[in-house]
Order: C-alpha cells, then sequence, then structure tokens
C-alpha cells in the first residue's frame, strides 16, 4: 500500500481545519444571529440558540469531511460564517448601548 | 465516513472510556458514598428527622444566619444538619463565615463521625474534569464529548446496514467479533448514546458555546443568570425577634402542592427574627427537570409565599435535558437501565480501541517486531483498558484499608486511584500483548472479587450482615462488586483464548488497515 | 416499569428479529414466507408500541418515555446475547415471558380485590 501522497494529505488537514476551526466560527455566529433574531424572550432565545449549537457544530464537521472538494468544503462553511459575522458586527455600530 | 467515525473516536477513545466508567458510577454516587463511609452504616430512615434537626439546630446554632436540614431518603439514610457558624460572637452574616454541621442517625439521634473521604464525589467530578482542573479537565472532556458525537453520527452514516445487522453478534470469528461486537454495544442503545453525549454537552454548553449569551447580552453582561436561571430571593434580617414557626406543617403544604412528593432540603434563613424565611427543595425524585424546584415559606406565620420552578419553555427544555443526563430523577429500576447503558457505552469504547490494534495485527508476519506506533497504541490501549477498572477497584481497597485518622485521608485515597492507573501502563509496557491482556483482566476481577471479603474484615457491615439485615445498599455495593469481577472474569477468559487466524472469503474481512478518506465503498 | 411492559418489549423484540431470514433460520430451521414475516413484523411493532402505552400510562409520558427505552435497551441486549448462543431459546421466551407476565399480574390482581 503506497503511503498517502502531499496533496491528499493537504487536502484532509483542510477539511479538518474547515470543520474544526471553520465549523465553531460558523457555529458562534449562527448562534449570535439566533439568540437576536429568534422570536422569543432573549434569555430564552439565547438559551435555544446554546441548545443548538452542538447540532450546528456536528453538521458543519459532517460536511466538511462529506463534501465532493476541500474548496467546496470551506464555501459552504466560510461563506455563511462570514456573511453572519459582517451582520453581527453591523449591529454594534447601530446599537446605542 | 468511515473514515471521519475511526479518526473522530480513535483519539478521544482513551478519554472517552474514562469518562464513561466514572459517568456509570456516577449514577450510584450516593450509594457509593455512603459505602464508603462504613461509620454510617447503622443509619436508618425515621420519620421524626425534622424535630430531631429542629433541636439540634437550637441548641448549637441558636443565632445562626442560616440553617440547612438536608432530610434522609432511601439512598443517603443519614440527617445531615448544617449551619453558618458565628465569626464574631453574636453576628453571623450569610456572606461571611463558616458552614458547619453534623451528620446523624435518624432513627437514634446520635451523631456520627464518618471517616474522611471524597467517595462517590470523586468519580462524579473526575467524569467532567479528569483530575485536570476546572478549565484544562473540562475543555479536554468537552472535546472529546464533541469527538464523540461525531463519531456516533458518522458511524451511523457509514454503516449502511444498520438494521439488517442489527441482532447479528457472531463470537469466535477474531476481527469480525470485534466489529460486531462494536456494532451491536453501539447500535442496540444507540438512542442512549446519542442522549447522553449531546446532554453531557449540554451540562458545560455555556463553557463551549458562549457566542448566543455573549451576543445577546453584551451591553448587559449580568443580565442572562438573572434572566435565564432566577434565584429565589435571600431574606432580608429586620432586627425585630420573633419565634419561628412549626416546621411540619409546611412540609405537609409542600407536599400537597408538589402532589406527593417528598422535600429533600430545607433551608431557614434567620430563624428567630421577624424577617426568617423557611426554604424548601423537592427531591429530584420523579421529576425529569434538574431545575430546582423550590417551596417559599414566612418563617413566622408560616404562610407560603412562592412557588419557584422552571418558567420559559426554554429554560424548561433545558432543565430537562440536563436533567436526562443526570438521571436523578429515576427509580432504582430504571437507574439500572441507565447504568447498563452506561456499561454498553463503556464496552463501545473499548471495542472500538481495540479494533484499531486488532486490523493491523495481521499485516505482521509471525515473530516481527511490531512497529513503533502499534506498541504504544497497545500499551495505551491495555494500560487504560484493563488499567481504569483496577484503578477503581484500588480506590475502594484504599478506602477500607486507609488508616482513619490519617491526614489528607481522601488525598491519599485519590493518589492510590491514580498510582494503581499508571502502574498498568507500565505492566502493559514490561509484557507481551497477547498475555498481559488476561492477566491484566484476572487481576481486576480478583480485586473486585477480594473487596467484600476486605470489606467484611474491616468493618462490621459485611455481606453476612447485610444480606440478612441491611443495609441494602452495602449489600447491593458487594453484590455489585462481585458481578463486575465476574463481567472482568469473563473478559479474561474471552481474551486468552486462542482467535482463528483462518482465511476468511472476500468481503468478510476488513480492509486492513484505515479506509482512506476519498473511497467511496 | 413492571415485568409486563418488560416482557411485551422482549417479546417485540424477538418478533422483530424472527422475521429476518438470518435469525428465522437459527430459530425455525428454515426461512419464513412473505406472509408469516409481514405478521411478525406487525406483531412486533405492536407489541412494542403497547409496552410503550402501558409504562407511560403508569409513569406519565415524560419519565415513561425514558423507562421505554431503557427496557428496549435491555431487552435488545437480552435478545442479540439470546440470539447468539441459545436461539431456540431466544425464540421460546418471546411466548413464555408475556404468558407468565399475564399470570402474574392477574395473580398480583387477584390478592389486592381479595384483600381487605
Amino acid at each position: 500500500m503506497a503511503s498517502p501522497s502531499t496533496s491528499y494529505r493537504l487536502a484532509v488537514a483542510s477539511r479538518a481545519l474547515a470543520a474544526l476551526a471553520g465549523g465553531y466560527l460558523l457555529t458562534a455566529s449562527m448562534i449570535g444571529a439566533l439568540a437576536l433574531f429568534l422570536p422569543m424572550e432573549r434569555a430564552a432565545a439565547a438559551l435555544t440558540a446554546t441548545m443548538l449549537s452542538f447540532a450546528i457544530y456536528a453538521c458543519s464537521v459532517l460536511w466538511a469531511f462529506a463534501a465532493r472538494s476541500a474548496w467546496l468544503a470551506w464555501a459552504v462553511i466560510a461563506l455563511p460564517a462570514l456573511a453572519l459575522e459582517a451582520l453581527l458586527w453591523s449591529r454594534s455600530l447601530l446599537v446605542i448601548p | 465516513m468511515a473514515w471521519l467515525h475511526a479518526w473522530a473516536g480513535w483519539p478521544a477513545g482513551w478519554i472517552l472510556y474514562a469518562v464513561f466508567i466514572s459517568g456509570t458510577l456516577s449514577y450510584f454516587r450516593p450509594e457509593i458514598s455512603h459505602w464508603m463511609r462504613p461509620e454510617l452504616a447503622t443509619a436508618r430512615e425515621h420519620p421524626d428527622s425534622v424535630a430531631m434537626a429542629m433541636r439540634i439546630l437550637q441548641e448549637r446554632a441558636p443565632d445562626s444566619s442560616r440553617w440547612v436540614i438536608n432530610l434522609p431518603n432511601e439512598r443517603e439514610p443519614t440527617l445531615r444538619v448544617g449551619w453558618m457558624a458565628a465569626t464574631e460572637p453574636g453576628k453571623a452574616d450569610r456572606l461571611i463565615g463558616r458552614f458547619d454541621g453534623v451528620v446523624l442517625d435518624p432513627s437514634t439521634g446520635k451523631e456520627l463521625q464518618p471517616r474522611q473521604t471524597r467517595g462517590g464525589d470523586f468519580f462524579q467530578r473526575f467524569h467532567y474534569e479528569l483530575g485536570l482542573g476546572q478549565v484544562w479537565g473540562r475543555w479536554l472532556v468537552g472535546v472529546c464529548a464533541m469527538a464523540m458525537l461525531i463519531a456516533i453520527l458518522s458511524g451511523v452514516i457509514a454503516h449502511k446496514q444498520l438494521f439488517r445487522n442489527f441482532f447479528t453478534f457472531r463470537p469466535g470469528k477474531g476481527q469480525r467479533s470485534w466489529l460486531d461486537a462494536h456494532h451491536a454495544v453501539g447500535v442496540l442503545a444507540l438512542p442512549y448514546h446519542l442522549l447522553i453525549t449531546y446532554t453531557g454537552l449540554i451540562t458545560m454548553m455555556f463553557m463551549y458555546m458562549p457566542a448566543a449569551v455573549e451576543t445577546a447580552y453584551r451591553y448587559d453582561p449580568g443580565g442572562f443568570l438573572i434572566e435565564a436561571f432566577p434565584n429565589p430571593p435571600h431574606a432580608q434580617a429586620t432586627g425585630r425577634s420573633a419565634r419561628l414557626t412549626a416546621i411540619e406543617p409546611l412540609l405537609q403544604q409542600a407536599e400537597r402542592q408538589w402532589n406527593g412528593a417528598a422535600p429533600a432540603t430545607i433551608v431557614i434563613e434567620y430563624p428567630g427574627d421577624a424577617g426568617a424565611r423557611v426554604q424548601m427543595q423537592r427531591s429530584a425524585h420523579g421529576k425529569l427537570t434538574h431545575t430546582g424546584q423550590f417551596i417559599i415559606f414566612d418563617g413566622v406565620s408560616g404562610e407560603m409565599l412562592s412557588i419557584w420552578g422552571e418558567e420559559s419553555g426554554a429554560m424548561q427544555a433545558h432543565g430537562v435535558l440536563y436533567g436526562l443526563h443526570m438521571a436523578r430523577f429515576s427509580s432504582a429500576s430504571l437507574r439500572w437501565m441507565f447504568a447498563l447503558c452506561g456499561v454498553l457505552g463503556t464496552v463501545m469504547v473499548a471495542t472500538g480501541l481495540v479494533l484499531w490494534s486488532v486490523k493491523r495485527m495481521p499485516q505482521r508476519a509471525e515473530g516481527e517486531r511490531a512497529m513503533l506506533s502499534q506498541r504504544v497504541v497497545e500499551i495505551l490501549n491495555n494500560g487504560t483498558i484493563t488499567g481504569l477498572p483496577i484503578a477503581v477497584a484500588v480506590y475502594f481497597w484504599a478506602n477500607r484499608l486507609l488508616p482513619v485518622t490519617l491526614a489528607e485521608r481522601p488525598a491519599w485515597e485519590v493518589r492510590c486511584f491514580f498510582a494503581a492507573w499508571a502502574l498498568m501502563y507500565v505492566a502493559a509496557l514490561l509484557q507481551n500483548a497477547r498475555t498481559a491482556w488476561p492477566r491484566h483482566f484476572f487481576a481486576g476481577a480478583l480485586l473486585f472479587a477480594l473487596l467484600p471479603l476486605v470489606n467484611g474484615l474491616t468493618t462490621s457491615a459485611h455481606l453476612g450482615i447485610t444480606l440478612m439485615q441491611g443495609p441494602a445498599i452495602y449489600a447491593g455495593f458487594d453484590l455489585s462488586m462481585l458481578g463486575i469481577a465476574a463481567l472482568l472474569a469473563i473478559a479474561a477468559w474471552n481474551t486468552s483464548r486462542e482467535r482463528p487466524e483462518r482465511k476468511e472469503a472476500a468481503g468478510d474481512t476488513l480492509p486492513s488497515g484505515t479506509p482512506m478518506l476519498e473511497e467511496r465503498s | 416499569m413492571s415485568f409486563l411492559t418488560f416482557a411485551l418489549a422482549y417479546a417485540g423484540l424477538a418478533a422483530l428479529s424472527l422475521a429476518m431470514n438470518r435469525h428465522a433460520r437459527e430459530v425455525f430451521q428454515r426461512e419464513l414466507a412473505d406472509g408469516p414475516r409481514l405478521a411478525l413484523r406487525s406483531a412486533g411493532g405492536c407489541l412494542l408500541v403497547v409496552s410503550l402505552i402501558l409504562t407511560a400510562a403508569s409513569s406519565g409520558w415524560p419519565v415513561g418515555t425514558v423507562e421505554w427505552f431503557g427496557m428496549l435497551t435491555a431487552s435488545a441486549v437480552a435478545c442479540v446475547l439470546l440470539l447468539t448462543y441459545y436461539p431456540r431459546a431466544a425464540g421460546v421466551l418471546a411466548a413464555v415471558l408475556p404468558a407468565l407476565a399475564v399470570v402474574v399480574l392477574i395473580h398480583d390482581r387477584y390478592m389486592a380485590w381479595s384483600s381487605p
């Protein structure tokens, strides 16, 4: 059995990074958004969003390894994460503490 | 997906084995703690516990700001009475002060002096901290729990014939048997594994995933705890003295409110003051949610002031998920079901770890030395899978054999646990793998089987007595030790048999080595 | 949770397992036709549902559901072990256990009814 090639190793590492780090950031931004936009009281929304977080993270990790290519894995994880982060950041510009 | 399952399960596997074993033991935390304090063996429940507790409190701490009564129950038959001791004469503030208390036998009123030990609490804390402290330990367990969740989900997705092979177990076929065993224990208790992993993550969810709370409460940092988990307000001292109301009628009121469920804890704030409050907490039995259920009474008039439980749907959901993990609500038979599932989970992790070694063994020719990485995995597997049960047994042995007056006794018991565990890795290092497994399992079986004997020689609450007169907790514990010994003996017998190394039909054996990620099988 | 509900859960799972060719071969020494297999599957499913309803009736739906899952796991373990080592016994028990449980139930009811 030939040892895995460098490109294979890079692909695996890339997917792992997308899963672990990208997935966590996606989860964080999603639950941040959910906490603000769920139609419940603030505390209930934050609680619900946090309870859902592990399911979101698990889906991200599974996607990162099930996607047809490492690039696709990154795209589906990073783009929504960046969009949501931008949305949440814009809120901090508008909210008057 | 099979690739992901192997790589998610494997590095975290050793940690998860420790988490599963200590978690299963934690289902019986009160029983273990009770057994480890044999001075409490004579305690029996008694209906007049409250009156007894009030008498002690009036004698010992009449000026205290806070009295706490832990009522006896089936699993903890002692009456525990505590109070905030005054740091200056006559002034006991609830915020500063030393908490003092006694343990009583409710049937005789006698004060008991249990030996110093961490009891079952050690296993519970080890379960989510592994002895590594609040930060490192909890994060490590959390990461491994997340890996477990991924392993479960990827395992289900990868196992195409999940239901076709549901009832299949073919022993004695080498590698195939290990896989069958792993499938069997994994699939049979699949709802449990999913539940326990997810709810386990829930218990520490604010530590692992703070983003939701942080975002919603960015401009109001303390607000979340106040809104999501409101606590009953503390009483205020008025400085005027007034007679404390009778407690027994309040007990009955509480029981009526809770449809027959009894209070487990009574807290009296500022007894003897006009602003006194009596707070009763419901026992966990029979109510799924983990959130505490309180009733507050006025301490002078006995009037029911407020009832506290969960409010919003989200709080209820959180309480139930948390409660499902702790399983405090369960009856005895349901608790044994949970423990059975915990054992299945432990076996699932163990067989998964062993599959790693077993898959690589056919690649070696007879007599050829194993690769270093294979040897390291073998040693870690052996030291963890056989070493942890042995460490648990040693912890119980230490509880009976260490002198009662030893300074830092609880710490020494824990040191014995870790020392035994560490030694098992050394033992695995020094031995041939094939003989080490049965020997270690046999040693574990022996240690557990002899525990009731050690108990009999060092205490007066041994099986000869407890089987006839009780307490049932002691009899149950000793018998469980024999049961664990039997399981380990079966494992020893199983690992000592020669595995038939025969040519298997194509498609019957696993492909040697770990499947590559890009293979779509 | 009671002996009856456990027996029903076991019988249900055993029926489902016997509807599979692999296990029918072990117990009946032959494969079953489609008709009996469908009957076994339906019976198995019904027994499981009845077991759930009875458990929920006595312990309430929240705790009852949890108890039911626990019983399923325990009876699944029993079923697998029996099918592996004593397949005939697995099949026999599927009929005997519920019958025994009903007898016990009737006995308990009779004792309660006849005592003052």
